[in-house]
């Protein structure tokens, strides 16, 4: 058998090879466009963070869920925006042994952003204002005003 | 869609009597049977054609043409996908025949593509543990994409008429950037829409519409 021939028959293995395609209908990646906070207290011409003692944080919806919970000693939360609404009210415990709380109203845009065919659509926003009251809480700002599924950056400081 | 292959098969055909002539020293018309075989068990749907003409003794023009379809169907997303494509370019081959009759090649070549995409409308569903779930519809839409491959194979003699070859082709898209709003799930010709390279292999089985003796 010819050289060429020979090898025309021994590629034909990759036709094998070939039909092993990669699996592109399983979301293998988190979606959700989360809001970032962080606790802060002002120290001197800078601030600094603030662990909160035993935070509790309630999302205030069609029902109340609590979303954190037993998270002692923590500066870092991670909350969810309701797609379907341009609002959502959060209600604030740095400690939930304590009567005392505050609410904040996030307010925002919404914007539809394709991920992949295997995860579809998800929602992205963008933040106009924050609200509160405060009893607990000295003030808020907004660090980024973009929501995306990237995990890194943080986008409200809360001041206490 | 019939009508479409039966023509560019008529051109085909016509063409390779016009080109009849003593400068052109095989016509051939192949199918990609590998793509049909897979069209079998798969949701994508790709069919391959192409007619290649060898006017010198080591180049092979080539004109391919095909369609194909693709569907999305799963808990978030719903949508198809149709398409058909032609390609045009060279094969060049690396070896020196043995004899008069020798058309045995091992080559490398470049295709210049394009394709009309039709898109359906994309029925999507976004799902929170909390908030519950959206659906909404995305309008159908229609795309034109053109690419280029840089590709190397071999095609040999099974039987006198009967050819046979494969080829492997890295597909490099000209205006990707269409697709990042719910791109087609495949595009037959080029391959999977999610990146603006692809990479492809292609099992031919082809006829010699006529074939002359080198030296002529």
């Amino acid at each position: 058998m010819p050289p060429l021939t020979k090898c025309f028959f021994y590629f034909l293995l990759l036709l094998t090879f070939y039909s092993c395609s990669q699996d592109t209908n399983t979301c293998l990646q988190p979606i959700d466009a989360s809001l970032r906070l962080g606790s802060y207290k002002y120290a001197d011409t800078s601030h600094k963070d603030s662990l909160l003692p035993n935070p509790m944080i309630k999302v205030i919806g069609d029902s109340i869920k609590t979303w954190v919970q037993n998270q002692k000693n923590s500066s870092k939360f991670a909350l969810t925006l309701n797609p379907k609404a341009d609002s959502t009210k959060y209600m604030f415990q740095i400690d939930a042994s304590k009567v005392s709380t505050d609410t904040i109203v996030f307010y925002y845009s919404r914007s539809l952003h394709f991920v992949s065919v295997a995860c579809g659509y998800t929602y992205y926003f963008t933040i106009n204002k924050v609200a509160s009251t405060h009893h607990d809480l000295d003030s808020v700002s907004i660090n980024n005003f973009n929501v995306t599924e990237n995990a890194t950056i943080e986008h409200v400081k809360l001041f206490y | 869609m019939l009508n479409y292959f039966i023509r560019v098969l008529f051109l085909a055909l016509f063409a390779s009597t016009a080109l009849a002539q003593d400068s052109v020293k095989q016509v051939r018309v192949s199918a990609d049977i590998a793509k049909l075989i897979v069209d079998t068990i798969s949701a994508n749907k790709d069919v391959q054609f192409a007619v290649d003409a060898l006017l010198k003794k080591d180049t092979y023009y080539t004109f391919e043409f095909g369609y194909g379809s693709s569907s999305v169907d799963n808990s978030l997303l719903n949508y198809s996908t149709s398409n058909s494509f032609i390609k045009i370019g060279l094969d060049k081959s690396l070896l020196l025949p043995i004899n008069n009759k020798d058309l045995d090649i091992a080559f490398v070549g470049l295709r210049l593509a394009a394709s009309s995409i039709n898109r359906s409308e994309g029925y999507y569903k976004t799902i929170n543990s909390f908030w519950g779930s959206i659906n909404g519809v995305v309008p159908s839409a229609s795309f034109f994409a053109p690419w280029f491959e840089l590709l190397g194979g071999i095609k040999v003699d099974v039987l006198p008429t009967i050819t046979a070859g494969w080829t492997l082709r890295w597909k490099f898209m000209l205006n990707h950037t269409q697709f990042s709003e719910l791109p087609p799930a495949y595009i037959a010709g080029f391959g999977s829409a999610n990146s603006a390279t692809a990479f492809d292999f292609n099992f031919y089985i082809g006829y010699k519409l006529f074939c002359k003796s080198l030296r002529k």
